[in-house]
């Protein structure tokens, strides 16, 4: 679960990492030719006038025109009136950025300065695996430095298609360029999970952002947050939609066959307890979830989907303790999510008696929606075999910042995929 | 009928004394010439003197002006003379903090002295009905850590579990008792023993109802208000009728003394309601749901399709923060 140690990561700027900076002719001359289009990014909370996040970016498409990440000026977009945002040269000059627009779901923002920044970079088309790349940023605001590390190709099974780099990313270089052999851009520092394990946006992501804005002359986007949205919502629906229309993979647990994996973005593990001499419950489960988290603010991130089917089979208990057993597993395994009140409802539930498959589950189905994301909800859904005296099957699902009707539609594909064998 | 004579009763605790009232003007107090001597610092060297009009026909002298004298709830002033007739009721004396009363010979005693043993008195009354409660209760528990248990145990284990539920029936049952006796100068272990036992298992009791209508119904509601029943109305109602059978207390004492008994568990039980009630009007991000499971599978739901589960999921959550937005418009 590489993405949990991402989290701790993302931009976290207290960790001391030791970090190398690989003596190689090639990255000396070629530090020397970018300099001056790499810029640290900042976040000014007008409250102190100091900057609260930093981040790194480069000069791209035009003069004056800085990439970098999404999640480095989130508390900007959050809150555009208590933050504001500037530019750090290598040569210590600064200035004022504006926000163009943003790619929330590849962590993607575009910022604009007044007065003419630098050579923009070229951006090129991501090497063959094993070419050496070249990182650029400031990180944990020591100073502008480059990093040398390994292309190692698109992931295949995430949402995001990004890069992975094997070099050594820290917190603050986020938003820099990787480079190619000949000074081209291929991909943005996105984040790390350490010891050499470093992620970067496709740089096709950044060209289709770039080409829209190029169309409107780089003018800053009206309705960013309606645009955010949209984009966070389209993309849930769009995502619920092609899994509906996927074959999905079958896995048996207990005497049920239920649905797999439904593409390659989701994949599942046994999560079965060890278990315990003597005990009477055999537990046996499996979980299948999928890597996204789309960032949003630094407690907020959503996209992540996740079920799981635990089955419970009795060792020699009479059913009602059996039951007993059975009822304790049915109150765990919810949601955990930092969503708090600013951003979210209470959930909401409806529960009822469902035969699946000719058995009946006891099935819950929960909804809170996000107050500022209109049209995005947590789904939370649960369900427990109740007829047999003896085994249990206990269905969890949960989608983190999703449509809703998609969802249950999802759901409906899922429960209909079930399959009872005496 | 001639035979019957007017008595007064002086309430001490646990024995009352008796005076027959013959000679008239009857004079009390604490003075060692009264004709009934009540050795009570509240009382009055002179208190209060009775003459007879006719009959049962009295005439009530107050002689006090220190602590004051009540008739029927009515204070008297000092020197003032006050008209009674003592008929089926008696009439309610109380000199300074001492109760007297002034009743007929043939007045029916029954009520105060037999003890009650029919209905639900009944559990306290026989030792049988004590020892079986006692016995229920141990089961219940022994059953109760039999179903707890996750991983397959020897016997000893369980017993073993039971063996604070023991402790906890026999202290309780001793202070029981033990307040009992210092009041009745009686013992009364059999009726202590019922008493602690449906303490201990009235909850348990319960909690198994309401676990077994939250799955009839699907609900929360059942169990959540057995519960304030189990925490509000249990302890005095058993205290109740514990107090009425045993100390022959009145009805409106008995349930005096059961809330005065019951006040320390009731305040406890009234914050932790409050403290549950401030929890609930704070911002959860747990879903709350009936999440009761049961092998008997009794519930009054019907199941339904699959479709129509997501029909009404999808009819019936509609998009909550829609409707809050209409609702600040």
């Amino acid at each position: 679960m590489y993405r949990q140690c991402l989290a701790t990561v993302w931009l976290v700027c207290c960790l001391l990492y030791s970090f190398s900076v690989h003596a190689e002719t090639r990255s000396s001359s070629l530090y020397n030719e970018v300099e001056k289009s790499i810029y640290q990014v900042r976040v000014i909370n007008h409250k102190t006038g100091n900057k609260s996040v930093i981040g790194s970016g480069f000069v791209v498409a035009r003069p004056d025109i800085l990439a970098t990440n999404y999640h480095v000026i989130s508390s900007y977009t959050n809150d555009p009136e208590a933050f504001s945002m500037n530019y750090l040269s290598t040569t210590g000059d600064t200035g004022p950025l504006r926000l163009v627009d943003v790619d929330v779901l590849h962590d993607l923002a575009i910022l604009k300065a007044d007065t003419p920044l630098g050579k923009p970079l070229k951006t090129s088309a991501i090497p063959e695996k094993g070419a050496t790349l070249y990182s650029l940023g400031n990180p944990l605001d020591l100073g502008f430095s480059i990093v040398t590390g390994t292309n190692n190709g698109m992931l295949q099974n995430s949402e995001d298609n990004n890069i992975l780099f094997s070099g050594n990313l820290n917190s603050g270089m986020s938003g820099g360029p990787a480079l190619n052999e000949s000074g081209e851009v291929i991909g943005v520092n996105v984040a790390t999970a350490g010891n050499d394990v470093s992620f970067l946006v496709s740089i096709q992501y950044l060209n289709i952002l770039l080409e829209r804005l190029r169309l409107r002359g780089f003018r800053p986007a009206e309705d960013l947050h309606g645009n955010i949205t949209r984009q966070l919502h389209d993309n849930s629906i769009e995502r619920l939609k092609r899994l509906q229309d996927n074959d999905w993979k079958r896995v048996q647990i207990g005497q049920f066959e239920v649905p797999g994996s439904m593409d390659r973005t989701i994949s599942c593990w046994d999560s079965s307890d060890e278990a315990r001499g003597g005990s009477l419950l055999g537990i046996y489960a499996a979980t299948c979830s999928n890597e996204l988290r789309i960032f949003l603010d630094e407690k907020l991130s959503i996209g992540e989907m996740r079920y799981q089917y635990t089955w419970y089979e009795s060792e020699g208990m009479i059913p009602p303790r059996f039951y007993r057993q059975y009822e304790y597993q049915n109150a765990s395994g919810l949601i955990n999510t930092t969503a708090d009140k600013k951003n979210v409802t209470r959930f909401e539930c409806r529960t009822r008696f469902v035969d699946i498959s000719g058995r009946d589950f006891k099935m819950t189905v929960c909804r809170r929606d996000y107050l500022r994301y209109q049209g995005l909800s947590d789904v939370l859904v649960t369900g427990a075999m109740v007829e047999e005296p003896k085994v249990g099957l206990i269905f969890d699902f949960y989608l983190v910042g999703t449509d809703f009707d998609q969802s249950v539609r999802l759901l409906q594909r899922m429960l209909k995929g079930f399959k009872w064998m005496p | 009928m001639d035979a019957v004579k007017l008595m007064l009763e002086v309430k001490t605790r646990s024995l009352n004394h008796y005076y027959p009232l013959e000679r008239f003007p009857v004079r009390i107090g604490r003075a060692l010439d009264n004709d009934i001597i009540l050795s009570d610092n509240t009382v009055s060297p002179h208190h209060l003197e009775i003459e007879r009009l006719d009959g049962f026909r009295l005439q009530v002298h107050n002689l006090s002006g220190e602590n004051g004298s009540r008739m029927n709830r009515r204070s008297l002033r000092q020197h003032e003379m006050a008209e009674v007739q003592v008929g089926a009721d008696p009439v309610n004396l109380r000199l300074g903090n001492r109760q007297v009363r002034l009743l007929r010979s043939d007045m029916d005693v029954s009520r105060t002295s037999v003890r009650n043993c029919s209905g639900l008195y009944a559990v306290f009354c026989h030792p049988a009905w004590s020892l079986s409660l006692m016995v229920l209760t141990l089961l219940a528990f022994l059953f109760e850590n039999y179903l707890q248990a996750r991983l397959a145990k020897d016997i000893t284990f369980y017993l073993g579990g039971l063996m604070p539920y023991l402790l906890g029936l026999v202290a309780l049952t001793l202070v029981i008792a033990g307040i009992s006796r210092l009041s009745t100068q009686r013992w009364e272990v059999g009726p202590a023993l019922s008493l602690a036992a449906l303490f201990m298992i009235g909850p348990h009791v319960l909690g198994e109802i309401g676990h077994f209508l939250n799955y009839l119904l699907t609900a929360d509601w059942p169990l959540e208000g057995l519960m304030l029943v189990n925490n509000f109305l249990l302890l005095p109602v058993v205290l109740y009728g514990y107090i009425r059978l045993i100390h022959h207390a009145e009805p409106w004492s008995a349930l005096g003394i059961a809330l005065l008994f019951s006040t320390p568990m009731l305040v406890y039980q009234m914050s932790d309601l409050m403290d549950q009630i401030a929890l609930g009007t704070e911002f959860t991000g747990e879903a709350e749901f009936n999440r009761t499971l049961s092998s008997l599978d009794i519930r009054l739901q019907p199941s339904i399709s699959i479709d129509s589960f997501v029909t009404m999921a999808t009819e019936e959550l509609e998009p909550l923060t829609g409707k809050a937005d209409a609702g600040s418009e």
